[in-house]
């Protein structure tokens, strides 16, 4: 029996017991997932899904890359982009559909893109310091997988290893976890030689021919000891899959072409721009640099489907340290030439679980910080909760591009009298100023699951801010 | 209303479709509920609760490596690209974040759930432990009393239990194609690389 065929027939079992229209059909998707887990991921037709979260730790809001133009409206307020870039903000390209969103300078490389990067700083942070991403979890407290844990588990795309996370990016600084809401974690790898060694073929007592042999057995062993294990082993299935999937990763040698410094030398034209000037330590660079090789590392290993999706971490140090304009407008360049590198990458290469479809139809790359700093017209009076907002940014085919909600500026020297609001999710239209009204995490949670491809039951799409999707 | 309702209807569907749907093909699981066992005193079926995959993790590996295949300290040097033993460099040891062992001091706690990585870590240690284990004739002895084709102790050491008629054929085939000399170490490390071998129940 297939999930359509289950849904189908199940929903006329519960139509005739007279239940009602709404609650129906959520019940009827809790019980294909229990039932059907096989077929959750997805319909026989659907694509494969891969996504890349990015997450910014420390309070950067995601409005360095772009803003609303309500932000333009007054010059050297927003301390956010007190720096000499930021007064000359690029108009958009023509033809674009997207209206309430302007680029500076630094962001410029992201300009092209722009119908395909939705961006939002109007959602509620609770606490008004950093709550660890609830927006990935489904709210505060909610617990429940964040989308790239439950894509991963999903595994569309049959990748060898569900997904990665780094939870640092360089050496130390602040970390970040995933919710897993009782799914597989991503495997942890620490840094860029973490991960190669995953796909590294190690020197054994053995020839390979020697090595392969053995392999080969055990993984026809292996199949016959589930067989054995069916009635006791939950999913044993998938997991005497999960022990073939070791066993590929041993047929060769990925070193060379993880090596993404000579095999995506696109990446790595430029150097990275972020210095240590300006009393700054050097974390940021150095946090730049290794976020640089992961985000390559991570496409790389998506182009040979050996993951389907991956959480990087970005901690470039508190950005509210960041009162050197140069130095802000470094950190939003070389994050920019990054995100373009990586879109130009995704728009041209296949993705290997659908050849016919390109990186980009099949993957979403979220962006998104914790809490958000510098929003604050003052610099005096501290600019931790940013009038208690936390901002995301979606890129990908589904997306709709645009800046989403409205700001008020308060005045210098007078914190607290900006104001951040979000907007009618239905239609994309920003609340009013006077409304104080923003959107919620658990909104943005399901936003991000519905551009990631994950299904949502009736209720969680009401909860999805559509206006940023085209789906 | 709507909860008790939506509960009543939920246990409805269960008991119905794990009652009726247990034959619909390969992949499907009513609710994760086995097989209905039938016991000698009773006619009333006895439901047994499938269990998750939960990965052996390092320290079950280690006491192998140590008590089965007679390795002291349970953990051996990798080699080096020129086949030379690497002494600051030991093989589980080196393992231990694929393996999914925690650690305090990068904030991270055990995760021994059954993945590709995990099981890629684990093959990695064990054939290679065999190799080095079985050049003592004192552990092929032990494993392999009977000579290489008698798989019952290796089997035994690894899996605790016999291997069946269809597991023996699979070791049959590889010890009557492997190298004579290599023959005990193949079927000890296809055994202890297995999936049963590298999971707990």
């Amino acid at each position: 029996m297939n999930r359509r065929s289950f849904l189908t027939k199940t929903g006329l079992l519960l139509g005739g017991l007279g239940v009602n229209e709404t609650f129906k059909l959520d019940l009827m998707e809790k019980l294909a997932r229990q039932l059907l887990p096989f077929a959750h991921a997805q319909g026989a037709d659907a694509p494969p899904r891969r996504t890349i979260e990015l997450c910014f730790r420390a309070g950067i809001p995601m409005t360095i890359f772009a803003q609303g133009k309500a932000f333009n409206s007054t010059d050297n307020l927003y301390s956010n982009f007190n720096y000499p870039n930021n007064s000359t903000a690029r108009p958009m390209p023509n033809g674009a559909t997207a209206r309430n969103i302007v680029y500076n300078i630094d962001s410029a490389p992201l300009l092209e893109y722009a119908d395909y990067i939705a961006i939002t700083q109007g959602i509620v942070v609770n606490p008004l310091h950093t709550n660890m991403f609830d927006y990935r979890e489904g709210g505060p407290g909610a617990g429940k997988p964040s989308p790239a844990v439950e894509l991963a588990n999903a595994n569309s795309t049959q990748s060898i290893v569900h997904g990665v996370i780094f939870p640092l990016s360089g050496n130390g600084g602040n970390d970040v976890r995933n919710s897993t809401g009782g799914l597989r974690d991503l495997e942890k790898t620490n840094n860029a030689t973490e991960f190669k060694a995953l796909f590294k073929n190690p020197v054994l007592r053995l020839t390979a021919y020697e090595v392969n042999t053995v392999l080969k057995a055990a993984e026809k062993l292996s199949r016959r000891q589930a067989l054995l294990l069916d009635t006791k082993l939950s999913e044993a299935t998938k997991h005497v899959n999960a022990h073939a999937s070791a066993v590929k990763l041993f047929e060769r040698d990925l070193t060379a072409e993880l090596n993404v410094q000579n095999t995506m030398s696109s990446f790595f034209q430029r150097d990275i721009q972020t210095s240590a000037s300006g009393g700054q330590s050097n974390r940021a660079r150095e946090s730049l640099t290794a976020v640089r090789e992961n985000l390559a590392l991570v496409l790389k290993a998506f182009q040979l489907n050996l993951i389907n999706s991956a959480v990087i971490t970005v901690d470039v140090e508190d950005w509210h340290g960041y009162r050197d304009g140069r130095h802000q407008g470094a950190i939003a360049r070389d994050m920019s030439e990054m995100l373009r590198a990586a879109i130009r990458f995704m728009q041209t290469t296949p993705d290997p679980a659908a050849p016919e479809l390109k990186l980009w139809d099949t993957t979403v790359i979220v962006a998104g910080s914790e809490f958000a700093r510098g929003i604050s017209a003052a610099y005096g009076a501290g600019d931790n909760p940013d009038s208690g907002t936390q901002s995301f940014m979606m890129i990908g085919k589904n997306v709709r591009g645009d800046y989403y909600g409205n700001f008020k500026l308060g005045q210098r020297g007078a914190y607290g009298g900006e104001v951040a609001v979000g907007f009618d999710p239905q239609t994309g239209v920003a609340y009013s100023i006077e409304s104080r009204k923003r959107n919620t995490a658990e909104q943005a949670y399901h936003t991000i699951r519905a551009a990631c491809g994950l299904k949502l039951s009736t209720t969680e799409k009401e909860k999805a801010l559509k206006a940023m999707l085209r789906v | 209303m709507k909860s008790v309702k939506g509960i009543s209807i939920f246990l409805l569907l269960s008991s119905v479709t794990a009652a009726g749907f247990q034959n619909c093909g390969p992949g499907f699981e009513a609710l994760q509920v086995a097989e209905s066992l039938t016991s000698v005193a009773s006619s009333f079926p006895v439901i047994t609760e499938k269990r998750g995959c939960k990965f052996v993790g390092p320290d079950v590996l280690a006491d192998r490596i140590k008590n089965k295949l007679g390795i002291a300290g349970g953990d051996f040097p990798v080699l080096n690209l020129s086949g030379q033993e690497d002494p600051n460099v030991l093989r589980l040891t080196s393992n231990l974040d694929a393996l999914g062992k925690g650690n305090i001091a990068k904030g991270t706690f055990d995760d021994f759930s059954c993945g590709a990585v995990r099981f890629k870590a684990a093959m990695e240690v064990m054939i290679d432990a065999c190799a080095l284990a079985l050049k003592d004739r004192n552990v092929q002895n032990r494993l392999f009393p009977r000579g290489p084709r008698d798989f019952e102790e290796v089997y035994r050491a690894f899996i605790g239990r016999s291997p069946t008629d269809m597991e023996h054929e699979v070791l049959l085939d590889l010890v009557n194609s492997a190298p004579v000399e290599k023959r005990e170490i193949m079927a000890c490390g296809v055994v202890a690389s297995s999936f049963e071998a590298l999971i707990t129940i």
